[in-house]
């Protein structure tokens, strides 16, 4: 087999596991663009979104797109109580307090979720047969396209939202300048709601994508994606929306030539290394402005 | 108002003065207490809940008829969830405050490597029913087994492969970060080379991983004729899922790991013409074994896994050592442990070994419509 099959094959695998990082990076990018916080919690939002979906499926007998709404629509809530409850309160707090109270909260999220759901692998439900899709001498499989179509789906209806819509404006606004924005008649609780809100619906679309493609959801399925996820968000530039995709899309594609080249022991460590490597040239990311302080 | 107060007071004190002198009134021995370490949730859960059913099946029976040497045995069941910390806490707690005579389990290797040093160095005889890597019974002379090493189940599946199967290239995915996996894909490897095949690719992951495309893409590439895949069946049940997905078409190998109800859902059915190493089939005609059978799928309502049957069988060796030693002397147990012999037991007959391993057979079974079927018996040599 020529090395640049292998290659192809594994750029395929790539997109759609760095689709999967991208709608993660998503969340951590926008609640730091805002707040300059780091959810830590974010990775189990993501998995409280594998298990409602897993819920809606099984015992709702849900299909697979109105169980993916439910989850999400369930999840933005949670995320917004999140906020409300954790956050909110410290928000004039030092940064420091809001991020043990996030890494509080992801542990809480993790416990309870074992309390609840019970620590066991759970074999997530086929809603879709599946289907290999040969394109020459690769293949991609139907919920490979699932994953990364629905990912790009959600990334462009998020684009819309922060762009060309009312509140899109309030939210660059409140993560330009606070205060500002709060003069200028912002209500900036709400703003900052919303976003929580808009970032964990993707993670729970995140985690029943994951659920569907791997076939197996746990507890501390979030903790691993969480961490990458972050990490995609630093590397192509933290509170850039485009940043955490291109981050997402980068380390997927990365750890799987990794494995095709390298080695798959390294395959963490490469991931890691890059992010090492990016953030030594450029500090603020692929795609963050190198901005000067001003004194 | 103080009326039904006081009468409550009396009714307590009544009952105190009646409980303290009951228990002479019995002329009972008090019980042998007995730890178990198992995991009953989190990734392998239904090794945990397999063997705790198992085990207190067989206790109940033993207590039910007369108890050892006329006193009975008191099982105090602990989680360990199959993590070494927690297991190693728990295992504290059982010397600690439990104060156990002998500690059976943990249930999986890593567990296992975990308690069995604080067992060596407080002196209490301890015996895993399921814990197969190598290094288990070498960490002191206090520490036994009731199932086969992964040595032997490697090199059982190696040879397996090359001569039964006729299999001369093979590729092997394991878990980097678990001393089972690892020793495992060393055991084959080593045999199956020996024998004159060749490993032409492996790859690796980390506990916990969940997504194998990347991996199974570079091996499906190389076309094997066979995929050892040695891991738990929380692992190995996507694995195989996604190489079969993948279009991979070599013949899926694997070990006593596989074995559990849960992997044919994780495996969507993908785990079909598979074959394992076990340590019983449900096959087995001897009458051991079906009265066995027989008892646990009456009780549970399910048919014993290999898991259950080394729980099972655990309790037997724990029995017949108890018995033989006479007293709760960690002394004397440790010697019966390693010297009682002929135990007809669920999975065969047993001898025990001072080395702390048992001498006992293994079996090849082949899955076929969600089930494990009898394909060949190896016997303690190794054929």
């Amino acid at each position: 087999m020529n090395w640049y099959v292998i290659g192809l094959q594994q750029l395929i695998n790539g997109l759609a596991l760095g689709s999967v990082y991208a709608l993660i990076a998503l969340g951590y990018t926008m609640v730091y663009g805002i707040i300059k916080l780091i959810n830590f919690a974010h990775g189990e939002i993501y998995m409280l979104g594998a298990y409602l979906g897993f819920y809606a499926i099984t015992s709702l007998n849900l299909s697979l797109v109105p169980a993916m709404v439910l989850a999400m629509v369930s999840a933005a809530i949670i995320g917004m109580l999140l906020e409300r409850v954790a956050y909110r309160p410290l928000r004039s707090s030092p940064r420091i307090a809001v991020l043990i109270t996030a890494i509080g909260a992801s542990l809480l999220f993790q416990s309870t979720a074992q309390l609840v759901f019970g620590a066991s692998f759970k074999p997530f439900p086929q809603a879709i047969p599946f289907t290999r899709i040969q394109l020459g001498p690769v293949f991609t499989t139907n919920r490979q396209l699932l994953i990364f179509g629905v990912a790009v789906a959600l990334m462009i209806a998020l684009h819309i939202i922060v762009q060309y819509t009312t509140f899109g404006k309030a939210m660059r606004a409140v993560s330009m300048d606070k205060d500002a924005a709060q003069l200028m008649g912002i209500n900036i609780d709400r703003v900052i709601s919303i976003t929580f809100a808009l970032g964990s619906a993707l993670a729970a679309a995140a985690g029943i994508l994951v659920g569907m493609y791997y076939n197996r959801i746990d507890p501390y399925m979030g903790t691993m994606p969480g961490l990458k996820a972050f990490v995609a968000a630093v590397l192509g530039g933290i509170g850039i929306v485009p940043g955490a995709v291109v981050g997402g899309l980068l380390m997927g594609v990365a750890e799987n030539m990794v494995v095709a080249f390298v080695s798959s022991t390294l395959r963490d460590a490469v991931a890691f290394a890059i992010l090492i490597a990016v953030l030594l040239f450029r500090p603020n990311g692929l795609l963050g402005k190198n901005r000067t302080e001003k004194v | 108002m103080s009326h039904p107060k006081t009468k409550i007071l009396v009714l307590c004190l009544l009952m105190f003065v009646m409980s303290t002198l009951a228990v002479p009134g019995l002329a009972q021995e008090e019980p042998i207490r007995v730890g178990l370490l198992t995991p009953l949730t989190g990734a392998v859960a239904t090794y945990g809940q397999s063997v705790r059913n198992a085990v207190v099946m067989g206790i109940d029976s033993i207590n039910a008829s007369g108890g050892i040497n006329g006193r009975q045995i008191e099982l105090i069941v602990l989680d360990d969830k199959g993590d070494s910390t927690e297991s190693a806490q728990a295992a504290r707690r059982l010397i600690d405050r439990e104060k156990v005579a002998l500690i059976m389990g943990p249930v999986i290797t890593p567990a296992v490597m975990a308690v069995a040093p604080i067992a060596q160095a407080e002196g209490i005889p301890m015996i895993t029913p399921t814990g197969t890597g190598d290094q288990i019974t070498e960490l002191g002379d206090y520490i036994f087994r009731a199932a086969y090493k992964d040595s032997f189940q490697g090199r059982i599946m190696a040879q397996f492969a090359y001569e039964n199967l006729g299999i001369t290239e093979a590729s092997i995915i394991y878990d980097i970060a678990n001393d089972y996996s690892v020793g495992l894909r060393g055991a084959f490897k080593a045999t199956f080379e020996e024998l004159g095949g060749k490993v032409i690719s492996e790859e690796s992951y980390s506990t916990g991983d969940n997504d194998f495309s990347a991996q199974l893409t570079s091996l499906t590439m190389r076309n094997p004729q066979a995929l050892f895949i040695p891991d738990y069946y929380s692992a190995a049940g996507p694995i195989l899922m996604q190489a079969k997905l993948m279009g991979m078409t070599s013949v899926m190998l694997g070990v006593d790991g596989w074995d559990s109800p849960d992997l044919y859902a994780l495996a969507n059915g993908f785990e079909e013409d598979g074959y394992i190493v076990n340590h019983y089939s449900q096959d087995d005609e001897s009458p051991m074994t079906q009265a066995f059978i027989a008892e646990y799928t009456a009780r549970y309502g399910a048919a014993p896994d290999a898991l259950a049957a080394l729980g099972y069988d655990g309790v037997l060796i724990v029995a017949r050592a108890l018995e033989a030693a006479g007293s709760t002397d960690p002394e004397a147990i440790k010697h019966a442990l390693g010297t009682v012999k002929n135990i007809e037991a669920a999975t065969g007959t047993i001898d025990m070994d001072p080395e702390g391993t048992p001498i006992k057979s293994a079996v090849i079974l082949q899955s076929k419509g969600g089930s494990w079927v009898l394909v060949d018996k190896i016997d303690p040599s190794g054929r």
